[in-house]
């Protein structure tokens, strides 16, 4: 496994970086003593809450125990081990090209970093072509991100979180810490939107409600909406298929976002992966 | 990944694990397809026989075999006779071979020939270059035609060999008979020759100088003691004379001085002369003995020249009434004497010829020895020829009368062609493990190809090497529906959601 520190410090990166200027370790954000004004008067408890049925089969993550459950476990370790290293809050989720698992691997992630320590957790479906992430969360795709940049929505209009649960679950109580921006319907305009500042705002914006922002987005090859959000990140997560995806096209995705603090992939579908879990018969604990 | 970075031990077993069927299944197909034909083809059946050659009972020593080439070479010569067409086509019209295979008989021959086998037997009992045996086999698609067309090669290989040593052995007496008779010609001539010349030269032969010599010595001694008593005889006359002319005188008294002096001078005359004749037979007209009785005969001759011849008043020697006994006597012992002085004279002119005839020979031998030695060395040249070759033709008849009694070389079939109980081609198992082998061959070929062409990732290696970046999570695949059928085109509007009932595993995002 490589340093950490072999990554490019890139000056976009760097500018990210500036606004968490703190000393490491990286410490989980204070959202009580987090100014309303710098939030725009926006504080997590105000978010709209919507009636949410998320899909056990699409987000394994909300189950206690399973192999999907630790492999993104041990993905949050690693994001919370490159967070020692250096200050990373909002991460893009992106790929060479379509159907490599973006979608999945931010939906499931954000859902495992909520299940830590009750970290707060903002999961942005950023691809505003090909929106998907409402459908595994159980909930309308729009208003949302395309909708927000274009201008038609607030940011408190395009955010929700799961509405309170009259006899409480335990998958419900997991998603209690997280919200979600849909994707909108961005459509052709998706290009001219995900170029636009409004994004990068929106991230200053909610970044002291959440200990982590995870974004989803394009694949990077065919368009550059990916590359355009991923200005306004802090880290970059890339996602290739195994088997599928082929490394000149990882290396291309690769060198796409060289401007960008890539930290690294997340191999998706791999038959016969190495399983986490059951470690000597002992099942994790739960969080 | 194959070819594109170095693959670790676990690479290989992964590949293996993902693409076992691509091996798996042409290796159970050619297995199966080796195990099919091994029942399609038609069945080879080789019958053998093994054929011992038993080399000569006699000892070498004693008689010594006619062929002596080396057994590999005939057999190779016996091979192309017996695989000959006109040896091989017969078989195979009475056995029908490849009657059914539309074959020429051209093609048929062919097809015999490859199926007829002989291999040599090297064994530590062979001779150096020899061998103790050979096998014949032949191969047919019946097993009772293998074995019997087995048997009927090894029959003429074995006649072939019977007959070839016969012939040889007769065909070699025959030639060194021949020779024979040329050579005992030309020792005949040789010998009529040699005949010729000893009877012209006999006596001056190599070998014969010693007793010329040897009857040279003995006759001069013979002519010395010739001579001498020839000296005596002449000397013994003289006295009868001088006795004989006394006592004439006596009788009549008429006798003068000169005559006796006379009578004296060719009595020393005569003396000289015969004492000069002496000398010249042993020294030459120098010597100075010769030399001295020369003179004295000149001497003596002008001495009687010049004394007046006196009357002849000789001793007469004819008898007169008036001779008294004594002086008959004296003329019986005088005439007697000049009997014997004659005999004695012709004797020595007898050895003087002979001496001369030995000394012609021994002057002559050189010479005859010369042309002798000639004549005899052609002579022994065709003796020892002639010698030699009827040692051989000896020889021959020997090994000729021991390859009729075949008590030579000859082969010996050890083992009769035997009748395969089983089928030498196809083996099953070879078939099957053909099959296999092929099977797994193509299995790899076609994973090394499918490898090389693959370019996926798929382990955290696979990133690493061609990224540089690290892989923080590998998530296995959960969905068990095509994770890549397209949902609408990259700018298509996605569907309406569906109950999540009805909605497809999915790890594959969008």
């Amino acid at each position: 496994m490589p340093s950490f520190e072999a990554i490019d410090q890139t000056p976009v990166a760097s500018a990210a970086v500036a606004e968490f200027d703190q000393t490491a370790p990286f410490v989980e954000s204070n959202f009580a003593a987090a100014e309303p004004a710098a939030t725009g008067g926006l504080r997590f408890e105000t978010i709209a809450r919507h009636p949410w049925n998320p899909s056990i089969d699409k987000l394994p993550a909300l189950l206690d125990r399973g192999p999907s459950t630790e492999q993104f476990r041990s993905l949050r370790s690693r994001l919370y081990e490159a967070r020692d290293i250096r200050p990373i809050k909002s991460i893009l989720v992106s790929s060479g090209l379509p159907q490599e698992g973006k979608s999945f691997v931010s939906a499931n992630l954000a859902v495992s970093l909520a299940r830590h320590k009750n970290a707060r957790v903002l999961l942005i479906d950023g691809d505003m072509r090909r929106y998907t992430i409402h459908e595994m969360i159980g909930t309308a795709p729009s208003p949302g991100l395309a909708d927000y940049l274009a201008g038609k929505a607030t940011l408190e209009e395009i955010m929700q979180r799961i509405e309170e649960p009259e006899t409480p679950t335990a998958n419900r109580s997991i998603l209690a810490n997280l919200a979600f921006i849909p994707g909108g319907n961005g459509g052709d305009r998706a290009a001219d939107l995900s170029g636009s500042a409004r994004f990068g705002e929106l991230i200053r914006t909610v970044a002291p409600l959440f200990d982590w922002i995870v974004v989803d987005s394009s694949p990077v090859l065919p368009v550059s909406d990916a590359v355009n959000l991923a200005r306004s990140c802090d880290g970059v997560l890339l996602v290739a298929r195994g088997g599928v995806t082929k490394y000149p096209v990882a290396q291309r995705a690769a060198a796409e976002l060289k401007a960008s603090n890539v930290l690294g992939f997340v191999l998706n579908a791999v038959h016969d992966a190495p399983q986490a879990g059951s470690y000597y018969g002992y099942s994790a604990n739960r969080e | 990944m194959l070819g594109h970075r170095a693959l670790t031990l676990d690479d290989y077993l992964a590949i293996l694990k993902r693409r076992g069927w691509i091996i798996a299944v042409p290796a159970v197909l050619l297995t199966l397809l080796g195990l099919g034909l091994s029942y399609v083809v038609q069945p080879k059946y080789v019958s053998q026989t093994l054929v011992l050659v038993e080399q000569q009972k006699v000892p070498e020593d004693y008689v010594k075999p006619i062929i002596e080439e080396d057994l590999t070479a005939r057999l190779a010569s016996m091979k192309e006779q017996i695989l000959s067409r006109s040896r091989l086509q017969p078989i195979i019209e009475r056995f029908n071979l490849y009657g059914t295979k539309n074959m020429t008989m051209d093609d048929r021959i062919d097809q015999a020939r490859k199926d007829i086998n002989i291999k040599p037997i090297h064994s530590e009992m062979a001779r150096t270059g020899g061998l103790p045996g050979f096998y014949i086999s032949f191969t047919a698609s019946d097993p009772r035609i293998a074995q019997q067309v087995c048997g009927e090669i090894t029959s003429l290989f074995v006649s072939q060999n019977l007959n070839a040593r016969a012939q040889s052995a007769e065909g070699t007496t025959d030639f060194i008979k021949g020779q024979l008779a040329d050579a005992k010609r030309a020792l005949d001539e040789q010998d009529a020759k040699l005949a010729t010349f000893q009877q012209k030269y006999m006596g001056r032969l190599p070998g014969e100088e010693t007793t010329n010599m040897n009857m040279m010595t003995s006759l001069n001694t013979q002519l010395d003691a010739a001579t001498q008593q020839l000296a005596r005889m002449e000397q013994d006359k003289s006295y009868v004379e001088a006795m004989l002319a006394q006592q004439q005188s006596i009788s009549m008294p008429t006798a003068g001085g000169s005559t006796t002096s006379v009578s004296a001078q060719q009595t020393e005359l005569q003396t000289l002369q015969t004492e000069e004749a002496d000398l010249t037979k042993r020294y030459t007209d120098d010597y100075p003995d010769v030399v001295a009785v020369r003179r004295k005969i000149k001497d003596l001759r002008a001495q009687m020249a010049a004394t007046p011849a006196a009357a002849p008043t000789s001793v007469s020697s004819a008898p007169s009434r008036t001779d008294s006994p004594g002086v008959q006597q004296l003329r019986a012992q005088l005439k007697a004497l000049e009997q014997g002085i004659s005999q004695k004279r012709h004797d020595q002119a007898a050895i003087e010829a002979q001496i001369r005839m030995y000394q012609g020979r021994i002057s002559s031998s050189p010479m005859v020895q010369e042309e002798y030695k000639n004549v005899t060395r052609d002579y022994q040249t065709a003796q020892a020829f002639y010698d030699d070759l009827l040692k051989k033709m000896n020889a021959s008849k020997m090994a000729t009368d021991l390859e009729r009694r075949q008590q030579g070389e000859q082969f010996r079939i050890m083992d009769e062609p035997n009748l395969p109980d089983e089928p030498t081609f196809p083996k099953r198992g070879l078939f099957i493990g053909a099959g296999l082998a092929a099977g797994l061959f193509l299995g790899f070929i076609i994973v090394a190809w499918r490898e090389y062409r693959d370019t996926a990732l798929r382990s955290e290696r696979d990133v690493w090497a061609f990224t540089k970046l690290p892989t923080l999570a590998v998530i296995s695949f959960t969905g068990d529906v095509d994770p890549l059928k397209p949902r609408g085109g990259l700018f298509g509007r996605s569907k309406p959601d569906l109950p999540a009932s009805a909605k497809p595993l999915t790890d594959t995002g969008a």
